[in-house]
């Protein structure tokens, strides 16, 4: 059987069908709830924004202005439940670093480069977070990172470039100390 | 170029956001530069970060709560045009005949104010003078008593 586009089960869910919701749901919640719990570290916080996200859309979903933008949609109004409140949390460190704590030594001492990644993209503060997991583990164009997040397009490339850089130091200060124990 | 433009441009790259002609400019001077090589090598440790992640379990208690929404069958357009009509002449059936009958009230309380000032010598006259009038028309009969 064809699978239908989101534009289809957009059209049927307005007319109240709560299959096409539940295809909708199925279709992104692993992606949505994954990008949220990455966002904001944590589970529960990350459940109630996507319970949120599906709660709006089958309240307003006849509203959605661009159908073909569901994913956008749905990611932006994720971001903005998970975020809401808790814009500024744990952004404790000098408004220009990329990172939201004073400095993340304590995950350089991990000897596994992918964990390593892993946490120090956890500490990066939250502009640069979420575009670099929606460019990263979504596969987000800039045009379509700019559609959740309201940054510009060239905001988008310069916070990627920026938060890469940040990763790549830490990186790089890691292996030096390494081939400085040799 | 320098070697934070090239590693804006490996940036991009990554991204598939490099102009064409870009791209030779970055690889030659990848070539010739240890920094800017080890910049595009961690690029692809966080790639390969993001290829080897464990994907995160949607907790059941999300489905059920989600599944449970019932999802609100959009209006037709007719009937929330009928919605609007009535909102609207709702809004205007108590206000529009308040505002005329005060409106009424205050050009009634105005005129009768003027009558009430003005004395009846002060009333301008208008009545035209018929009768000179009358005997400087051409056609008028010369002799009028």
């Amino acid at each position: 059987m064809q699978q239908k586009t989101d534009q289809e089960l957009l059209a049927l869910m307005r007319g109240g069908s709560q299959k096409a919701f539940a295809e909708l749901y199925r279709r992104y919640r692993s992606g949505l709830y994954a990008f949220c719990f990455r966002l904001l570290g944590n589970r529960d916080e990350a459940e109630d924004a996507v319970h949120e996200t599906f709660a709006r859309l089958a309240a307003s979903g006849a509203s959605i202005a661009e159908p073909r933008a569901l994913k956008a949609w749905l990611y932006r109004v994720a971001r903005n439940e998970g975020l809401m409140g808790r814009r500024h949390n744990g952004a404790t460190g000098d408004a220009d670093s990329v990172w939201a704590e004073d400095t993340p030594q304590s995950i350089a001492e991990r000897a596994d480069t992918r964990s390593l990644v892993r946490e120090a993209m956890e500490r990066l503060r939250v502009e640069y977070r979420e575009v670099l997991l929606l460019r990263e583990f979504e596969g987000m164009t800039y045009d379509e990172i700019t559609e959740v997040t309201g940054a510009s397009p060239a905001s988008v490339k310069s916070r990627l470039f920026r938060a890469r850089r940040a990763l790549a130091g830490l990186l790089e200060n890691v292996r030096n100390e390494e081939r400085n124990m040799q | 170029m320098t070697c934070d433009e090239i590693q804006a441009a490996i940036s991009a790259y990554a991204d598939g956001a490099l102009l064409t002609g870009e791209e030779g400019d970055m690889f030659v001077h990848i070539g010739t530069c240890a920094a800017c090589r080890r910049f595009f090598g961690s690029v692809l440790d966080i790639r390969s970060t993001v290829v080897a992640a464990t994907p995160v379990d949607v907790p059941e208690s999300l489905d059920k709560r989600v599944l449970a929404i019932r999802p609100r069958a959009a209006r037709p357009l007719a009937q929330r045009r009928r919605w609007l009509t009535e909102i609207w002449m709702r809004r205007l059936s108590v206000p529009l005949p308040s505002a005329a009958l005060v409106a009424l009230a205050l050009i009634s309380i105005t005129i009768f104010s003027l009558s009430l000032l003005l004395k009846p010598s002060e009333v301008p006259l208008l009545t035209l003078p018929t009768v000179d009038v009358y005997a400087e028309h051409p056609d008028a009969p010369q002799h009028i008593e």
